[in-house]
């Protein structure tokens, strides 16, 4: 477990990205503590993946910051990076290694010491149901298998921070039931998630935050419970129709009575 | 330095490279493409081996030293200026593991240089053997070539970066402006320096292959000149020790350029690789190697009777190609600037159209039916949906080869219709050949699918040395040239025969084309069994 004076696992500050015509994220701002897991919703091009890559380092921010477990993305990459975990929602493995090796590869990446990585990497593997495949090359893995591996990788250096991007997408009921219980059970030792997913039951059975986002901007941002009052409050009666309205009515930005961080809409700015 | 890790997972992928043949030669197929992989390099290299060994003489080092630096120089440009972003780009699993792994980029930067000098350990001894009679010292050929080979990925890689310092800082237009700049005065410096080889020309023997003696000249071939030197130096010491310090250390003063520019790196390999993984994917679905990797919205033509579902699928391969039609357009823009003039010139000597005909005849039916690919090549990917239609598999066959046959078909057409304009003393020949071209063209395209149907093959990117990979292009190109040559010389032989039996002309190309459409359309049925019996399970190869 953390200690209570640990740095905030994520933080994300005014964060935007602007590729030629297009800013893909404007103004976002959002935060995430040990012990919590945050669902990052929006329609499709609502900038929801390159947050993610942003903030994980792979594609620098035009401004803003991020900063993992106090270290920030741009000043201090290798550090910041060390304490975080990227799971891509179509996760690319090296084509001709078996997973054994690719958890060799992240165990010395990530300065596991020797006999630790084994042990959890076996454990993981156990969990994952692929002690069977262990020494099976990445392409002969079917699509659940592949992204059970990369999960299996992220995990194994205990991340404090882990960004998944659709992380169900191709799992079977099993891998759908582990992989809720391991996100679980890593927040439980004092890591943060973000988990991007268009299922919307996902989030509202794992998440205990909501960002909600749109062309860039954030819409909503706060606990599952504000969430919740906010939806009674509007007589939503589902999640779907909460994330419906927000997204499809660009409501008017308004401060929010029941303490959630901020209630914007498209031009509101978050 | 390069991280540790790093080193792991290189050490790991040469070994899994090592593995992936082994594992292939556990088939008798396996071993097959093998060992035809192996004889290609050893009928390529030995004439050079035995060559050397048998006293043949070798080149003078002066003209060498002479005519290379310009060579050198052509090669670092083609490779600077075509390969686009290619010199930064990683695979998709480098992506995934290494970008958000914790790796600074100086560290990412140079294993990407690390990686690209290992692969070339492997081109350059294969071509310091090819070459070896214009060097004095083998171990001088390969230490030279190797050097050149990563000066230029240097310089490429840091003109990607620079590029991309000057895009992220200014407007497009300036961009454009800049970049057109830069190449107006590469083509400007490359005409300086090359003009006096031309000087009093009259043929192609009598170019002289070395440089002017401008102060440009000397500037600019000056790296190149180094990396000659080291290429053709006579002794180990003192020639090729300092040369080959004085190239080391230009390569160093290239990367030490591009690790200054590297807070580009990350976002700059990133482009490059999704663009090349666009075009392997554009490839896979049916895109010629350089159409666009972005297809061109709005173009449409209407649905095609639906002739038991051939139209229909006629129609979905047609569509494909009209919207990856830039790369077809370029194509035959190039035809039409390029054949148009070069028949006019050639229309002007005696004999000289002949083999200019001949090569665009082979160009026509060997090159690029293998880069149209809207058909079985194309589907690989969707053989399942292709399965699952309700569809006869000779429907199938059918609909998936008939629009590279009608594609094909009009470009040949543009051809004679060029001929037709440019050399009008030829436009018998030029109706005799659009009135084959149908039937030639379809018995092409039906072979090149039967062969993809019987050695499934995934478009991927290269690998170097693969003597598996090479083997099995070799078997599938060999097997469909005895198909085309068998097929061309039944039709010519009846053909002859007519004449000979009628005298009659029309007679004789009317015997030849139905030989020909008969063929084409032998390769119907035939591609359409071996689609039923295609197993996805077993035939669909890794990608």
């Amino acid at each position: 477990m953390d200690s209570p004076h640990a740095p905030t696992p994520i933080v994300v500050r005014d964060l935007h990205k602007q590729y030629r015509d297009t800013h893909a994220v404007r103004g976002l701002s959002f935060h995430v503590d040990a012990g919590r897991i945050l669902g990052l919703v929006g329609p499709n091009g609502a900038g929801k993946t390159t947050t993610m890559r942003c903030a994980c380092g792979i594609i620098p921010p035009t401004s803003g910051s991020a900063v993992i477990a106090g270290h920030d993305v741009a000043g201090d990459p290798v550090a910041a990076k060390r304490e975080l975990a990227y799971v891509p929602d179509d996760p690319h493995l090296f084509d001709s290694l078996t997973i054994w090796e690719h958890l060799r590869f992240t165990a010395s990446a990530y300065r596991v010491p020797a006999p630790d990585w084994q042990q959890r990497a076996d454990d993981l593997l156990r969990q994952f149901e692929l002690v069977e495949k262990k020494n099976t090359i990445a392409q002969e893995l079917s699509r659940g298998m592949r992204q059970k591996t990369a999960i299996c990788c992220a995990y194994l250096h205990q991340p404090r921070a882990i960004w998944l991007d659709e992380p169900l997408t191709g799992l079977d009921p099993r891998g759908i039931r582990t992989m809720k219980d391991s996100i679980r059970h890593l927040v439980s030792r004092g890591a943060a998630a973000v988990i991007s997913s268009h299922l919307l039951s996902l989030v509202e059975d794992i998440c205990t935050d909501l960002l909600i986002l749109h062309r860039g901007q954030r819409l909503f941002f706060g606990s599952m419970e504000q969430a919740r009052t906010e939806r009674a409050a509007h007589g939503d009666s589902t999640l779907e129709d909460f994330f419906f309205r927000l997204t499809e009515g660009a409501a008017v930005a308004e401060p929010a009575a029941n303490g959630a961080t901020a209630i914007g809409a498209p031009g509101g700015g978050a | 330095m390069i991280d540790r890790s790093l080193i792991l997972l290189w050490r790991l992928r040469f070994v899994a490279r090592l593995r992936r043949i082994r594992r292939s030669l556990r088939t008798p197929r396996g071993i097959v493409f093998f060992v035809v992989g192996c004889a290609l390099f050893a009928l390529w290299l030995l004439p050079s081996i035995l060559g050397t060994s048998i006293g043949r003489p070798r080149s003078d080092p002066a003209s060498v030293r002479a005519f290379m630096p310009l060579v050198l120089l052509a090669f670092t440009l083609a490779m600077s200026l075509l390969s686009g972003g290619k010199a930064l780009s990683f695979s998709a699993a480098d992506v995934d593991f290494l970008f958000p792994g914790p790796f600074s980029r100086h560290q990412l930067v140079l294993y990407k240089i690390a990686v690209t000098a290992f692969a070339a350990l492997w081109v350059s001894l294969l071509f310091s053997i090819w070459q070896m009679r214009h060097a004095t010292l083998w171990i001088a050929a390969f230490g030279g070539i190797w050097l050149c080979w990563l000066f230029a990925q240097s310089l490429a890689m840091l003109l990607v970066l620079a590029r991309q310092a000057v895009t992220a800082r200014h407007s497009p237009l300036v961009v454009r402006l800049a970049m057109g700049l830069l190449l107006a005065l590469i083509i400007g410096g490359v005409i300086i320096i090359a003009r006096p080889m031309f000087s009093g020309v009259s043929g192609f023997h009598d170019i002289k292959w070395q440089a002017g003696d401008s102060v440009l000249a000397r500037i600019v071939l000056a790296p190149f000149v180094v990396l000659t030197r080291t290429f053709a130096a006579e002794h180990i010491w003192p020639d090729l020790i300092l040369w080959a310090a004085i190239s080391i250390a230009m390569i160093v003063a290239l990367i030490a350029a591009i690790l200054r520019l590297d807070s580009h790196f990350i976002e700059s390999s990133l482009t490059a690789t999704e663009t090349m993984l666009a075009r392997v994917r554009h490839m896979r679905s049916g895109g010629h190697a350089f159409g666009a990797a972005k297809p061109v919205r709005g173009l449409r033509i209407g649905m095609l009777p639906r002739m038991g579902g051939v139209g229909s699928l006629a129609w979905r391969q047609l569509m494909m190609a009209l919207r990856g039609a830039r790369g077809l357009l370029l194509m035959l823009l190039m035809i039409t600037l390029g054949v148009g003039p070069m028949l006019w010139m050639a229309s002007e000597h005696e004999g000289a159209i002949i083999p200019l005909l001949i090569m665009g005849g082979m160009w026509l039916l060997f090159i690029l039916p293998s880069m149209v690919r809207f058909d079985f090549r194309g589907d690989l990917a969707r053989m399942d949906a292709l399965k699952a239609l309700p569809l006869q598999p000779w429907a199938v066959a059918a609909g998936q080869m008939l629009a590279p046959v009608l594609v094909l078909t009009f470009m040949a057409w543009l051809i004679a219709a060029a001929v037709i304009g440019f050399a009008p003393r030829y436009t018998r020949g030029a109706a005799v050949a659009a009135i084959i071209a149908p039937a030639a063209i379809g018995l092409v395209v039906g072979l090149e699918n039967v062969t993809f149907l019987m050695f499934p093959t995934a478009q991927t990117m290269s690998t170097p040395g693969d003597m598996s990979v090479m083997g099995r292009a070799m078997v599938v190109m060999f097997a469909k040239m005895i198909g085309l040559m068998i097929a061309l010389g039944l039709a010519v032989g009846v053909a002859a025969l007519v004449l000979l039996a009628t005298g009659s002309w029309p007679l004789t190309l009317a015997a030849g084309w139905l030989l020909l459409a008969g063929g084409a359309l032998a390769t119907v049925p035939i591609a359409a069994r071996l689609f039923a019996t295609f197993d996805l399970s077993m035939d669909k190869p890794g990608e």
